[in-house]
């Protein structure tokens, strides 16, 4: 094996693994897939076709710029106190089409498209996108996610959207 | 299911009147659920209110330019607002004249050379007047009248402080009078920049499966569901607090929900003219707002008392019946679009002061998204009770809401501190909390359905 496909085998891996870890309820395991400050961002439609490109001045659906708000997140919609994730839906996380995009230094970033089904009181609901998720190497040899940016198709969503969902 | 008969015998009035009770010596109310239930009602709701008097359409940052134009909906009919030539916003329905196509098919863009049908290339300008089509004098005798396929104008378009709105009916009062003195609440904003406000772009939108009276309701005066609903909300409010404390985040301070409408918080709740309702009250950390920082330019030009109002309170105006303007934990437009009885789109429209400085903006951002984007920490926990209601709704063996909250308490007209910033005509208002806003809602529903029945009646006599 080459060492471009063994990064290749690496880094979908990986981002297969995140997904595993939203679909199996770790939630724990999936926070600590991401650095301590890392970004998170799902930019907003601003017409047909483009979406918004700055999370600091601009409309997004979720943008977060520190691990501690997806923890605070997390702690939210398993809490069984927010109306809208209890009970939470069973979700299904389907990447594809990963191709690393650039490569420097301890960072590695890569595109993929999403797809989620998600099930709940009855009802199946289906996401899609693309994803684009910055990996950095670790003292220990590891990858973390520092940044992910997540594309939603939809500019309109039945009821809410969290980052499950995604 | 059996849903409860509306119409006495063969198409006769509903009894609209009989959809609230209001016992003034018990002060108890209740509201007749089958309102958010009943496809009949949402029908004639469609015909009598949202196609038959005022409603919201956009802000006039959307349609800045000559031919920018927004779409949306009227009831259940597709319009257009456009600025024509002269700088005047107009409407029209997006139906071309002959046979009904769209014109513009985006939600914004610009035709400021006029719209052109794609079907047959019938050409209008931005007044709506017919200008061509193909083979114009092979098609019709010389005198062909033109103007009968002009595009139909939407009868009655206003705005206020950059907020368009319209009326496919034309006898309607001004919009000035419409609003009354909820004007006063859209200054109160727009005096926060002297360089006007504009729409952020990007949008955040959903539609959750209910009826759209109860997102009314809920922004209208329901301020006991804080505490309930969006307890994961405080709780995150506290741990984020917690965490900034410590510098272990870059997270915006949120407004302290946790501490809003304590027994302390000086606040109201108004029930103004047209259904319209007022929410007041006491941010427990003002400083944390974007505006707050011209808090002393505010006070040198409006004085203490308005001041106060535009950089410390929380001020929530529901505009009846689609539209709320909220400067609270967030500063937005939130505009209902009703689809059936159980289906309401609502997006949420962030707005700010033109050439606001970056730091501010950036906290603006993070204020809205953390509650309003349609996956922040707050809207989806409504927009789910919502939804739960509308299950509860059906259950028709129990066909009335309680109203009664706070009524013992209520009072009629303005109090001291809406009067001081010129808020005169609320007919009654209470502590926030207080459900007499909702009783009113439904009361101006009242009245409307009961204008617009007896209206049509009178028609098909």
């Amino acid at each position: 094996m080459t060492d471009k496909t063994a990064l290749q085998v690496e880094v979908e891996q990986f981002i297969y693994r995140e997904a595993a870890m939203v679909d199996q309820s770790r939630w724990q395991e999936w926070l600590e897939m991401y650095t301590e400050d890392m970004t998170y961002w799902a930019p907003s439609w601003v017409n047909e076709n483009e979406l918004t490109s700055d999370p600091e001045t601009e409309v997004s659906i979720v943008y977060m710029n520190n691990r501690k708000e997806l923890e605070h997140r997390i702690w939210r919609f398993t809490s069984g106190e927010s109306p809208a994730s209890y009970p939470l839906p069973r979700t299904n996380h389907l990447v594809s089409n990963v191709a690393i995009t650039e490569v420097s230094g301890d960072e590695v970033t890569a595109s993929s498209n999403w797809m989620s089904q998600t099930y709940r009181d009855k009802e199946q609901r289906l996401f899609g996108g693309y994803y684009q998720h910055i990996l950095t190497r670790q003292d220990d040899g590891a990858f973390k996610i520092s940044h992910k940016k997540v594309v939603l198709l939809n500019d309109v969503v039945d009821s809410f959207v969290d980052v499950y969902h995604l | 299911m059996k849903v409860e008969t509306l119409t006495t015998g063969d198409g006769g009035p509903v009894d609209f009147g009989s959809f609230v009770e209001y016992n003034q010596e018990t002060k108890e109310a209740r509201i007749k659920r089958v309102a958010l239930t009943s496809p009949e009602i949402f029908d004639m709701e469609m015909r009598y209110i949202f196609e038959g008097n005022w409603i919201y359409l956009c802000h006039e940052d959307q349609i800045p330019d000559v031919g920018d134009f927004f779409t949306t909906t009227m009831g259940r009919q597709p319009v257009i607002v456009i600025r024509n030539k002269a700088g005047k916003v107009n409407g029209f329905l997006n139906a071309c004249s002959h046979k009904g196509t769209t014109l513009c098919r985006t939600q914004q863009g610009n035709k400021a050379s006029g719209f052109a049908c794609s079907y047959h290339d019938w050409c209008f300008d931005l007044d709506g007047n017919l200008e061509y089509m193909p083979r114009m004098d092979e098609g019709f005798p010389e005198d062909k009248n033109l103007a009968n396929h002009n595009l139909t104008k939407i009868a009655k378009v206003e705005s206020h402080g950059g907020f368009v709105f319209g009326s496919l009916n034309p006898e309607v009062s001004s919009l000035r009078e419409h609003l009354g003195d909820i004007t006063e609440i859209i200054d109160m904003l727009n005096d926060q920049s002297e360089e006007g406000f504009e729409v952020v772009r990007g949008t955040n939108t959903c539609v959750y499966h209910g009826n759209w009276k109860l997102l009314i309701e809920n922004g209208g005066g329901d301020g006991l569901h804080l505490p309930s609903v969006h307890k994961t909300l405080i709780k995150v409010v506290q741990m984020r607090d917690e965490e900034l404390n410590k510098g272990k985040t870059k997270a915006a301070k949120m407004v302290r929900v946790d501490e809003l409408n304590d027994k302390d918080t000086v606040g109201a709740t108004y029930a103004m003219q047209n259904g319209h309702t007022l929410i007041q009250s006491d941010l427990p950390n003002p400083e944390d707002r974007p505006a707050y920082s011209r808090h002393e330019t505010f006070v040198e030009r409006h004085g203490e008392e308005r001041a106060r109002w535009m950089s410390s309170k929380l001020r929530q105006v529901a505009i009846y019946p689609n539209l709320f303007v909220m400067d609270q934990l967030a500063s937005l437009i939130r505009y209902v679009r009703p689809i059936s009885a159980d289906r309401t789109e609502v997006s949420y429209w962030c707005i700010a002061p033109k050439g606001e400085a970056r730091q501010l903006r950036v906290k603006r951002m993070r204020q809205f998204m953390d509650f309003f984007s349609i996956a922040g920490l707050g809207g989806p926990d409504d927009n789910h009770e919502f939804e739960q209601c509308q299950v509860g709704a059906h259950a028709a063996a129990a066909p009335w809401s309680d109203a009664s909250f706070g009524l013992h308490t209520e009072f009629e007209g303005s109090d001291r501190r809406a009067n001081e910033v010129g808020v005169h005509d609320a007919k009654f208002g209470g502590p926030v909390g207080w459900e007499g806003g909702s009783v009113r809602q439904y009361q101006h529903w009242i009245k409307m359905m009961q204008a617009g029945q007896k209206r049509e009646m009178a028609m098909n006599r």
